[in-house]
């Protein structure tokens, strides 16, 4: 007998966050001893638009056994290789941040420290010459890694592009076939037990009342749940990352859609590009202190690459995070925990790491602040983390064209990116914290792509001979244009395993 | 040039030869001058055994020592554990390997709690079972708890390994004096004879707050008797040469890049000294990081990892069982596995485990 035990689980919102959260707990709560339940309503509008992800989705959906390519076929997801940024740390320029890696490290010293010896000494190549990701995708190719590729291939780090719309009905019918249950409409009232303040039941617009062990707030930007009734606080990050809104649109896609995202900075902001099988996804995410929302809108529409297919829609925000992310009997997961632009394509992990912790943190009834405050703990380290390495990108401008780019290269930054960049700025010296998301190809390749480039390379590094050093990273290039120009292109590796069905007569109603 | 040719290791055994050969095997021969005094003063060396932890195969791989040159030169054997013996007359067997097999993302300690088995979850530990019946192979059968293994050395036998690793000059100190100034260390008096270099390495056990100022490193403080016993002895010299390879200074010493392997050792500290604590079944006056562990494990045999962790969960696990902290509960997600499917698993798990110490032990006795 366990009557501590959660059995009844209350998700509220559906849309990515939820029915990712529905998804994953339907699956690994033991079967035929607790419900999962999502509470969604047609009326309310999800985020969702194109998303872009990062690899770390794999590891989701391999855990949660969905295959690859079905998941790629019902979501018209197509391959992301890395994100291309356009006109950040000046206009006319550009780089690229890929999956994967920058060449090999060599002797046991990372890779950067050898490509910047041989700049020092006048070699003009980009770092991004050796990343197969960046190769393979400015050709438009792609291959699904596999053991016998070898170790080049092997390099190749990839995600996902994909409708996120179309993503939350994939995982619906995943959740309902694990016995999740939908209930659709809107909550009207959150009720709260008097002794604890634990939400107690949720009672709909319709007069039903759901109560559960634990709620789960999937309610995006508004909280219902973690703010609304449980007064969690919030903690505003926008001195830091001031853009606040942003519109969205899908276009016809032209031509075939390519491996990656690509991140255009704009006057007050930047814009997205999201190529799917079906369409591309585009977005401006600006500040409204900078550029109003009509021109906003006029910027985003007069830089599609095809016809816009919906009407523009516009989203506000506060970036930040909740003070807590789980408090008494709640957890807020997705939007209503904390907000991050899409700049890295975090949003989604952000939620999968949300439910990968609360299920290795699952609690009982009593919901024991011990793990709680952990999980609570963890949250906030990871969101950090992200936070900085967004904030890199805006720091490191060297635009001068917009009062808003004034304002984000000479803005004030935590403590912790400045530590970081200074030690990347000496060097390009790069400890990576074990809770920490991005790794030192990530680091790089952005402080390196906006002229940040380490002013010294490890004195180790003069172990080898330029000689040999210069063979070697020769020898790389030479490796990663072969392995590429043996690659297919994306849209015949689709083709050939994971095609969509026809937009128009499959999935007309989500244009 | 401002690159740092000299380097002055000073210290004893290990301590200082270990530096020495590491260096010598990332640094090319011709450019860098490595001159080890050795001095027994502030000496941490016991002349007996060393446990040298399975982290320490990649530092063997860096300095070109294989297993059977261990063996042949240091009468390696293997070790699956860290076995410690508290004041108390304790034994705590620090396990290289994990409790039992984790099942559909859930570890084993609370598949283990969950099914009920009288058995203790020690016996669910391969490595600490064979530790225990004096039994070794280098591999965990399939499907059995895997682990790994280190090994204990005769230091003797193992610091003239390094010796003839490092190929430095050796000058041993009858008479030492360390000069100090405004940049760290001016120069050496070692037998009435100035030495000067670039950086000094101090493998002296003398206590300290900061360990890198300047052109001084110092790699060993606050020596803890448990530091022999669970392998940190050697373990922290070899995470001491890691940083500082990756944070190779030159003669200006970067602030930024000497206060960094500051912080970063400072991190390891802590987790050091909060095992130490926990051997010692005391755990007064612990870090925060200790009292979260703490806290998670008694409430739901969970342990929680921090950035720079040295000691694995497994490990932890044995500690704090061995402190008496009893996990009042387990993961819930255990309820995933059918309770009467999962004792029976449970107890085919145990069976395998037994059966492999039987077959171990029946050929070592047809050997004799």
């Amino acid at each position: 007998m366990d009557n501590g035990r959660v059995k009844n689980i209350v998700i509220v919102g559906g849309g990515t966050a939820g029915w990712m959260s529905a998804a994953a707990l339907s699956k690994l709560m033991p079967k035929g001893q607790g419900n999962v339940t999502l509470v969604e309503s047609e009326e309310i509008g999800t985020v969702g638009v194109g998303e872009a992800t990062i690899p770390q989705i794999a590891t989701f959906n391999e855990r949660l056994g969905i295959n690859e390519d079905d998941f790629i076929r019902e979501t018209q997801a197509t391959f992301k290789l890395g994100i291309e940024f356009v006109d950040w740390a000046k206009k006319g320029d550009r780089y690229f941040h890929p999956f994967g890696t920058h060449g090999f490290d060599l002797e046991g010293i990372e890779f950067h420290h050898y490509w910047n010896k041989l700049r020092e000494q006048g070699d003009n190549r980009n770092i991004e010459d050796y990343s197969i990701n960046a190769a393979a995708a400015y050709n438009d190719k792609f291959i699904r890694p596999q053991s016998e590729h070898g170790p080049i291939i092997n390099k190749l780090g990839y995600a996902f592009h994909f409708d996120a719309i179309l993503y939350a009905k994939f995982l619906r019918k995943f959740s309902e076939g694990n016995g999740a249950r939908r209930i659709e409409g809107k909550v009207e009232k959150v009720n709260l037990r008097n002794d604890n303040g634990f939400i107690e039941s949720i009672t709909l617009a319709d007069g039903q009342v759901l109560e559960a062990d634990l709620f789960i707030d999937c309610t995006g930007f508004r909280g219902l749940l973690i703010e609304e009734a449980l007064q969690t606080g919030y903690i505003d990050w926008s001195e830091y990352l001031p853009v606040d809104s942003a519109v969205a649109i899908p276009c016809e896609k032209i031509g075939e859609p390519i491996p990656y995202t690509r991140s255009t900075a704009r006057e007050a902001g930047w814009q997205w590009r999201i190529p799917l099988q079906h369409r591309t996804g585009n977005g401006y995410v600006y500040c409204s202190q900078y550029q109003s929302k009509e021109e906003a809108e006029k910027t985003l529409l007069s830089n599609l690459d095809g016809k816009p297919l919906a009407s523009p829609k516009h989203l506000r925000f506060k970036t930040g995070r909740r003070k807590k992310f789980w408090s008494k009997n709640c957890v807020a997961i997705g939007l209503s925990a904390g907000f991050m632009e899409p700049l890295e394509s975090t949003s989604i992990h952000l939620i999968q790491s949300g439910i990968s912790k609360l299920i290795a943190l699952f609690p009982d009834k009593s919901m024991n602040p011990v793990e709680r405050d952990e999980y609570n703990r963890l949250l906030e380290v990871g969101y950090a983390h992200i936070r900085d390495f967004l904030i890199l990108h805006y720091t490191l401008t060297e635009r001068d064209d917009s009062a808003f780019w004034n304002y984000v290269r000479t803005m004030s930054i935590p403590d912790s990116l400045k530590r970081k960049m200074a030690l990347i700025e000496s060097r390009g010296r790069f400890f990576k914290y074990d809770d920490e998301l991005f790794n030192v190809t990530s680091w790089m390749a952005v402080a390196i792509g906006q002229g940040y480039t380490p002013k010294g390379y490890n004195p180790m590094v003069d172990s080898l001979s330029e000689e040999n050093i210069t063979q070697s990273l020769r020898n790389i290039r030479a490796a990663i244009d072969k392995a590429v120009e043996a690659m297919p292109t994306q849209q015949a590796f689709i083709d050939r395993f994971c095609k969509a069905q026809d937009v128009y007569t499959a999935a007309g109603e989500n244009i | 040039m401002n690159q740092l040719r000299r380097i002055i290791i000073i210290g004893d055994s290990i301590e200082a030869w270990l530096p020495a050969a590491y260096l010598r095997a990332r640094l090319p021969s011709d450019d860098y001058q490595i001159t080890l005094i050795e001095t027994a003063e502030n000496s941490i060396a016991n002349n007996g055994d060393i446990l040298a932890r399975p982290t320490s195969k990649n530092l063997h791989h860096t300095i070109e020592t294989a297993e059977h040159e261990l063996g042949s030169k240091a009468k390696a054997r293997p070790a699956l554990c860290a076995a410690i013996t508290n004041d108390k007359g304790a034994t705590i067997n620090l396990p290289f390997g994990n409790y039992g097999v984790d099942r559909e993302g859930t570890e084993f300690q609370h598949l283990w709690k969950f099914s009920g088995s009288e058995k203790p979850l020690s016996e669910f530990n391969l490595a600490l079972v064979m530790h225990k019946a004096s039994l070794f192979i280098p591999e965990a059968p399939k499907g059995a708890p895997a682990y790994d293994y280190g090994y204990i050395l005769d230091e003797q036998g193992y610091k003239n390994i390094l010796k003839s690793k490092a190929n430095a000059k050796h000058i041993m100190a009858d008479t030492l004096s360390v000069k100090h100034g405004v940049h760290g260390i001016d120069e050496i008096i070692c037998n009435d004879i100035s030495h000067c270099a670039d950086l000094y390495i101090d493998a002296r056990n003398i206590d300290y707050e900061t360990a890198w100022q300047n052109n001084h490193l110092k790699i060993i403080g606050g020596f803890d008797a448990f530091d022999h016993q669970s392998g940190m002895r050697l373990h922290r010299i070899q995470m001491a040469m890691e940083r500082l390879f990756k944070l190779w200074p030159d003669r200006e010493f970067a602030a930024i890049e000497i206060a960094e392997y500051n912080r970063l050792e400072a991190a390891q500290s802590v987790h050091m000294k909060d095992m130490n604590l926990l051997l010692q079944q005391n755990v007064q006056g612990c870090s925060d990081a200790l009292t979260r562990k703490i806290k998670l494990f008694e409430s739901r045999g969970r342990i929680a990892i921090e950035d720079f962790e040295i000691y694995s969960k497994a490990e932890w696990i044995a500690a704090l069982s061995a402190m008496g902290i009893v996990a009042q509960n387990y993961d819930r997600l255990a309820h995933r596995i059918d309770a009467i499917a999962l004792a029976q698993w449970v107890e085919q798990l145990h069976a395998a485990i037994a059966n492999v110490v039987k077959q171990l032990s029946d050929r070592k006795t047809r050997k004799h």
